[in-house]
C-alpha cells in the first residue's frame, strides 16, 4: 500500500479539514495531559505505598522523658531480635524538630513540650509481619507504644490513586469519541466540498479503493500533523508543571516520573491519532459511497 | 450489448420518470434518443451509464444483469462506458492533458502510455496548442471537445452523449457529430441524447424517441418506425 494515493482527484490546498489537524492537535494534547497525569500519579502513588508498606512506625508517649527514654529502648532492644525487622532506629531530636517543623515553625520546639519518641522500623524485603501480634509484643516491655502500619493511609491513596485513573481513562475515552465525531464531521465535509469530482471519478470507473485512497492521504497527513503538535504542546506543558513543582521542594510533591512503555504510549500518540483518524474517515467515506450506485 | 425490458423508473417516492422501456442496442449501433424536454432522456442516459438503478423491470449490460449485479461489478461495466456529460463535467483544477488521462489512469495504464494516448488524442480534437489548459479557461466548444476527448480516450465499447452539442455553434455541432460518425465506424456503440432536428436529419441514424417517459417506436434511417427491442418495422 503506498501512502499517497496513485490518482489525485482533489486540488491541492483547496481541501477542507485543514482544521481538522489542530482540532486532533487539541485532542492530543488533552489526551497527552490525561496519560501523563495518570501515569505519573499512579507512579508517585505506587512509589509511596511501596515505601509505606516496608516500614512501620512506633510512636511511644510520656509526658516523663527519662519513662520515655526506657521504654523506648526496652521497645529497640525487643524490635532487634524480632525477625523479619531489618532496621529499627530512633528518631533523633533533630528529625522530630523537622517533622514537626510545618506545623510550630522553624526553633519553636522547646524542650519542656513532650514530644513522643518515634522508632522508625523498616522491614526485611518481602517480608509479612502481623502487626497486631507485634503491637501486643511491644506493649509488654513499652506500655505506651503506639505502631502505625500505614494502613489507614495506604487504603485511602490506594482509592484516591485508582480514583485518578479511572478519571484520566475516562477522559482518555471521551477525548477519543469526540476525535471520532469531529473526523466524521470533517470527512463529511471533505465529502460534500468535493462531491462533483467524486461523481465524476465514480462515473468514469474509479473503484471505491481509489476514491478513499485521496481521503486517507489527507486524513493521515492532519492525524500526524495534529498529533506531533499537539503531543509537543503536551510534552512542553508536563515539562514546565515538573519543574514547577520540582521548585517546591523535596518531599511536598513526589517526583513525576514515566515508565518506558508509558513514555512509549506517549511517543505513539501521533502514529495512534493519524490511525484513528484513518478509521473514522473510511467509515464514513465508505458508507457513503456505498450509497453511490 | 445492452438490453432494457419493461424498465421503469422512479426517483425516491416520486412517479416513475421512465415507464415501461424495452429496447436493444446492437454492438456497432448509431442510435439518438430524442424527446421533448422533461421526456426522460437524461434519466434512461443515467441507467445507462450506471449512475441509478430502475425501480423495476431489467437490464442487461455487456451480457451482465444490472439489476442484480454487486456494486463491486459496476466499476469495470463504466469503464467500458465513455460519457460526454451535458455539462461536461471536467475536473475544473486540472489541465487539459491531465482531464483527458484520467481515465487511462484509473484503468491502471502506464504512466508512458497514458501520456502518449492523451497527446495524440488532443491532437485529433485540435487541443494540442491547449494541453496545459485548465478548463474555466477554454471555450464552450473547446471543453466540448476535451469531454469528448476523455469520454473516448479509453476506447469505450458505448459512448453515451447528454446533448454533446448544446453549448457549440452549428459548424461545430457538424464537426463533433462528424467525430461521433468516425468512432461509431471504428465499432464503437452510440448512443445520442439531442434535440437538435438537423443532426439528428443529417446522420439519419435510428431514433429512440421518447415521450412522457415511455419510448415511442423509433424510426429507420429511411423514416420507417422500427420497434426498439425487436428491431422489426412496425406493421
Amino acid at each position: 500500500m503506498t501512502l499517497k494515493p496513485v490518482i489525485q482527484f482533489i486540488p491541492r490546498g483547496r481541501e477542507t479539514g485543514g482544521l481538522l489537524a489542530w482540532v486532533i492537535a487539541v485532542m492530543v494534547y488533552l489526551c497527552g495531559l490525561s496519560l501523563a497525569g495518570g501515569f505519573g500519579v499512579k507512579n508517585a502513588f505506587s512509589g509511596w505505598t511501596g515505601e509505606l508498606t516496608q516500614s512501620l512506625s512506633i510512636q511511644i508517649s510520656h509526658t516523663d522523658s527519662a519513662e520515655r527514654e526506657r521504654q523506648t529502648g526496652a521497645a529497640l532492644v525487643l524490635l532487634a531480635d524480632t525477625p523479619g525487622i531489618a532496621e529499627a532506629r530512633a528518631m533523633t531530636n533533630r528529625e522530630l524538630a523537622d517533622l514537626l517543623e510545618p506545623w510550630l515553625g522553624s526553633g519553636n520546639l522547646t524542650d519542656d513540650l513532650p514530644v513522643p519518641a518515634m522508632i522508625d522500623v523498616t522491614l526485611a524485603p518481602n517480608t509479612t509481619i502481623d502487626t497486631g501480634a507485634l503491637a501486643a509484643h511491644i506493649r509488654t516491655v513499652a506500655p505506651d507504644a503506639r505502631l502505625d502500619d500505614h494502613q489507614q493511609w495506604i487504603g485511602r491513596l490506594v482509592d484516591l490513586a485508582g480514583a485518578v485513573e479511572w478519571t484520566a481513562a475516562g477522559i482518555v475515552l471521551l477525548i477519543v469519541l469526540s476525535t471520532i465525531a469531529v473526523v466524521m464531521l470533517g470527512t463529511q465535509a471533505g465529502l460534500a466540498a468535493h462531491r462533483g469530482s467524486i461523481e465524476i471519478m465514480h462515473l468514469i470507473g474509479a473503484e471505491d479503493k481509489t476514491i478513499w485512497a485521496e481521503f486517507r492521504y489527507r486524513f493521515m497527513i492532519h492525524g500526524l500533523k495534529g498529533g506531533v503538535i499537539g503531543l509537543a504542546l503536551a510534552a512542553g506543558t508536563v515539562l514546565l508543571l515538573t519543574k514547577l513543582a520540582g521548585k517546591l521542594g523535596d518531599g511536598l510533591m513526589p517526583q513525576f516520573r514515566l515508565e518506558i512503555w508509558e513514555w512509549a504510549i506517549l511517543a505513539a500518540l501521533p502514529l495512534l491519532a493519524a490511525l484513528l483518524a484513518i478509521w473514522t474517515a473510511r467509515l464514513t467515506v465508505m458508507r457513503a459511497l456505498s450509497k453511490m450506485m | 450489448m445492452v438490453r432494457f425490458e419493461n424498465v421503469g423508473m422512479r426517483y425516491g417516492m416520486g412517479g416513475e420518470v421512465l415507464k415501461d422501456i424495452s429496447l436493444t442496442l446492437e454492438p456497432g449501433s448509431f442510435h439518438f434518443l430524442t424527446g421533448p424536454s422533461g421526456a426522460g432522456k437524461s434519466s434512461l442516459l443515467k441507467l445507462l451509464y450506471l449512475a441509478h438503478r430502475p425501480s423495476r423491470g431489467l437490464i442487461t449490460l455487456f451480457g451482465k444483469d444490472i439489476v442484480t449485479a454487486r456494486r463491486e461489478e459496476l466499476p469495470a461495466l463504466r469503464r467500458r462506458i465513455g460519457v460526454v456529460f451535458q455539462d461536461f463535467r471536467l475536473f475544473d483544477h486540472m489541465t487539459a492533458l491531465e482531464n483527458i488521462a484520467m481515465p487511462l489512469r484509473i484503468a491502471g495504464d502506464k504512466e508512458p502510455a497514458i501520456l502518449k494516448k492523451s497527446r495524440e488524442l488532443l491532437d485529433w480534437v485540435g487541443l494540442s496548442d491547449r494541453m496545459n489548459a485548465r478548463p474555466p479557461t477554454l471555450s464552450g466548444g473547446e471543453k466540448q471537445r476535451l469531454a469528448i476527448a476523455r469520454a473516448v480516450i479509453a476506447r469505450p465499447d458505448l459512448l453515451l452523449a447528454d446533448e454533446p452539442t448544446g453549448n457549440v455553434d452549428a459548424d461545430m455541432a457538424r464537426r463533433l457529430m462528424h467525430l461521433f460518425v468516425e468512432l461509431n465506424k471504428i465499432g464503437t456503440t452510440m448512443v445520442i441524447a439531442t434535440h437538435d432536428r438537423v443532426l439528428v436529419d443529417a446522420v439519419r441514424a435510428p431514433e429512440l424517441r421518447l415521450r412522457r417517459g415511455e419510448l415511442e417506436l423509433g424510426r429507420t434511417p429511411g423514416g420507417i418506425p422500427v420497434d426498439p427491442l425487436t428491431r422489426m418495422t412496425a406493421p
